[in-house]
């Protein structure tokens, strides 16, 4: 049995209370966005309300007191706001907002196995109980205001609901009894229907399920709805299949209840075709419950590795296949080499299925971005505003879990020290508050964000000195540095660390722990800026790490392999193409100058002797964001599909090599890492190396 | 085999819930458990099968647990049949209209198997 005791049961609760904490940061953000317009969405008060009530049930069942006593307290402040009986402020907001970040730690520590030590928590609890205190008690005078409801609807609503039935009136909105009758089997759809069309009109106050249900394979159902539309208004958006009836306040003398809405003519079944009406329900039930299912990302990483083993008997088969035709076995060969194609597709499906599980929205990094920003920008007493779009990208997970951190500091980097305070930006003639942007989106095999700040720009000659200064680079190599150079330098160690450590990005991490990170991913981070104007930071990263397509070469007698997401062409060259320019190789590529890179001095490596003479040379032309440039090679050996591991611990990390893989017949080759090479051409790398 | 095992209905919205509940009932209880998730999945089962105990949560979205608790009285086949309430604690006011419009006893989250055991059984009379 999976009780509560049972480590599998404990998994179940973690990831449970994790979404819901997700679930109610995001409840969070709306009502502040909300609260700036002044008007907010009471079901999105309920809905962080109800979060926090699950959680307390939840936590119970397995015995967290600290986040029971959490949540207990939240729950008792957000009953009262969502009653009326507490106004929802700022300042609420943000012990709401620290209440997450307090849950999460819970969560973490509890994962952990230990309870969670942060003594802190007694104080935050007294904070939230004596905002609890301030709650408004006593009934809520003037009970209907002159509606007479039946009993029979008013028993049937919570507390909850009934408070919203009194604010609607409170609000004089008209109320709406819609009447609509939906198939047992299609429910779920019709509702669907019902309520995209109902939500525009205004507030759902309550659904009550018509008991009385007119065939065995319907089902009534009444929604209460309380509007500023008029009544032809409501039946013109609900459609004719639904009656429409409204509540009438009493005028004087007492009103008679409302009607109820007309019921559609049905023929009464009669008792014995009821007694027939088989048991097959609980099917339908099971389907719906396992409609989705939780996976620890490992275990997708172990069939991701099945996979590519998979592709390895199959680069195996080929081999097979070729002796086959060798020995003129041709019927055979044929045979076999129908079947591979088989075997093949069931493969790249096999792939495309897997990959796509692994794929979750940037969002989820996203939400816990905007909690920190307000924070942050709390702190250090600056009005900055979040635009976010593309959240709905998709990554693998591992990419997005891992991203959290330097998106994090990029952002805190622009709080802290791009956009200005704001008696500073007055002067300057800019809006008081910032603006920070992130823009996500997909291109091609890529995901490019962009975080671009309206601050104050980065300061080159600041950046110049500061990496003289740190000894990495000398005068006169800083005079030759163009714009994109100078601005790479926030990239080396000890240029972006702040002398002081300060409450915001006082970690004594600078931007170089970032751009390592982002490396990590197979990504590239890029800076651009304007002085007074802002500053944009573009990360582009792979879509999966999984598994990668990839380009085998041949260069300097040694095989490779790579990305073939960002390869954009290859080309032959004649040695009489190549030309130099500022002791660079480049070729003229259609018009363009295009940088070239060659392995072997990248990796000073003696050309092998089997290497062909040059003369007769590939080039590989690399886009990565809008960078191209162009890889000397001696052979295009072909594609594979291959899943690269880390090079571990003994090896360290080489700079241009991202991992290494195996092809088939036990061959292993390194891979190289193309964000790394695209560096290295573009001139980075030599200072950085410097 | 036993010829039946009681069926119960458990509607909750929380899947570790429904999940512990599920487990304490089929393996120490002795039942066949269906569950759903929502009080809209109950509605759509109640007129074609037959529960001998329906559990359901009050807290859940769109049609809430007093609804079902109406719903369920107020229906052919389940009009006597054993209703459990769970909920957690605070929201007072509304379990005490559970019990008004027929739901015959409430466990207030969280709360241990054998608890809910005993009172799956003392409900079905087992």
């Amino acid at each position: 049995m999976s009780g509560p005791d049972t480590p599998r049961a404990l998994d179940d609760f973690l990831s449970e209370a994790q979404e819901i904490i997700e679930g109610f940061n995001r409840s969070l953000l709306r009502l502040d966005e909300d609260l700036r317009g002044n008007r907010f969405d009471p079901e999105v008060l309920n809905e962080a309300f109800r979060a926090m009530h699950s959680l307390k049930g939840l936590a119970g069942l397995f015995g967290v007191a600290r986040m029971v006593t959490l949540s207990h307290h939240l729950e008792s402040v957000l009953d009262a706001l969502r009653l009326g009986r507490l106004d929802l402020d700022s300042a609420t907001l943000d012990l709401l907002f620290e209440a997450v970040e307090r849950a999460t730690r819970i969560v973490q520590a509890t994962a952990q196995g230990g309870a969670s030590d942060d003594a802190s928590l007694d104080p935050f609890i007294a904070r939230v109980e004596a905002l609890g205190a301030r709650e408004r008690r006593g009934a809520e005078s003037d009970p209907w205001g002159g509606y007479r409801f039946e009993e029979s609807m008013l028993a049937v609503l919570t507390e909850y609901e009934e408070h919203r039935l009194r604010e609607n009136v409170r609000l004089g909105r008209s109320l709406y009894r819609l009447h609509a009758v939906f198939d047992l089997l299609s429910i779920d759809r019709g509702l669907d229907e019902l309520k995209a069309r109902v939500r525009p009109l205004g507030e759902v106050i309550t659904y009550l399920p018509s008991t009385e249900s007119a065939s065995e394979n319907q089902i009534e159902l009444d929604v209460v709805l309380g509007s500023e539309r008029g009544l032809d208004e409501v039946r013109a958006a609900v459609g004719d299949q639904v009656g429409v009836t409204r509540f009438e306040r009493a005028t004087g003398a007492p009103a008679a209840d409302p009607a109820p809405a007309p019921r559609p003519a049905a023929p009464q079944p009669s008792p014995a075709v009821r007694a027939e009406v088989p048991e097959e329900a609980p099917e339908t039930t099971l389907r719906s419950v396992a409609q989705s299912v939780r996976v620890d990302i490992r275990k997708l990483d172990n069939l991701m590795n099945v996979v590519g083993e998979l592709t390895l008997v199959r680069a195996g088969l080929s081999g097979v296949l070729e002796r086959l035709r060798l020995g003129r076995q041709v019927e055979l060969a044929r045979a076999l080499q129908q079947e591979m194609r088989a075997l093949e597709r069931r493969i790249d499906e096999l792939q495309a299925g897997i990959l796509e599980v692994r794929m979750v929205p940037l969002g989820q990094v996203f939400d816990k971005l905007s909690r920190v920003v307000r924070r942050i920008s709390r702190d250090a007493k600056k009005d900055i505003r979040l635009h976010i779009s593309g959240a709905d990208t998709e990554l693998d997970k591992l990419i997005v879990e891992e991203l959290s951190d330097p998106l994090m500091h990029v952002i805190r980097n622009c709080i802290d020290h791009g956009i200005e305070p704001p008696e500073v930006r007055q002067r300057l003639g800019k809006p008081k508050s910032g603006t920070i942007a992130i823009v996500a989106g997909q291109r091609g095999k890529h995901v490019v964000i962009d975080i671009e700040d309206d601050g104050a720009g980065l300061d080159e000659q600041r950046l110049v000195d500061k990496a003289i200064q740190r000894g990495s680079l000398d005068a006169g190599q800083a005079r030759e540095l163009s714009r994109r150079e100078v601005f790479n330098l926030i990239f080396l160690p000890g240029v972006s660390t702040k002398e002081v450590a300060d409450q915001v990005s006082g970690r004594g991490v600078g931007m170089d722990v970032v751009k390592t990170n982002i490396a990590r991913l197979s990504g590239m981070i890029e800076v651009d800026s304007t002085r007074g104007r802002g500053t944009k930071m573009t990360i582009t990263l792979p879509i999966t790490l999984a598994i990668i397509q990839a380009l085998v070469i041949r260069a300097a007698g040694r095989t490779y392999a790579m990305s073939l997401n960002s390869v954009l062409e290859s080309l032959r060259v004649d040695a009489g193409e190549l030309f130099t320019i500022e002791r660079r190789e480049a070729l003229s590529l259609r018009g363009q100058t295009l940088p070239l890179v060659r392995l072997e001095r990248l990796f000073e490596l003696e050309r092998g002797r089997d290497a062909p003479p040059p003369g007769r040379q590939f080039v590989v032309v690399i886009g990565l964001a809008q960078h191209r440039v162009g890889l000397l090679v001696d052979e295009l050996v072909g594609q594979e599909d291959i899943v690269v591991k880390p090079l571990g611990r003994a090896l360290g990390a080489i700079p241009g090599i991202a991992g290494a893989t195996s092809l088939g017949g036990d061959q292993v080759v390194l891979v190289l890492d193309v964000p790394a090479l695209v560096e290295e051409a573009l001139g980075v790398g030599q200072v950085e190396a410097a | 085999m036993s010829v039946s095992r009681p069926h119960v209905l458990v509607v909750e919205d929380s899947p570790t819930m429904r999940g512990f509940v599920t487990a304490a009932l089929e393996s120490d209880g002795g039942c066949e458990v269906t569950q759903v998730k929502s009080g809209f999945e109950a509605l759509r089962l109640l007129p074609r099968a037959r529960y001998d105990l329906i559990i359901t949560d009050i807290n859940m979205p769109d049609i809430n647990g007093l609804e079902l608790v109406k719903f369920v009285r107020g229906s052919e086949h389940h009009g006597q049949t054993p209703l459990l309430v769970i909920s957690s604690d605070g929201r007072d006011a509304d379990r005490a209209r559970a019990m008004k419009l027929g739901a015959n006893e409430y466990l207030i989250k969280p709360f241990a198997a054998d608890k809910l055991v005993a009172s799956a059984r003392r409900l079905l009379g087992t």
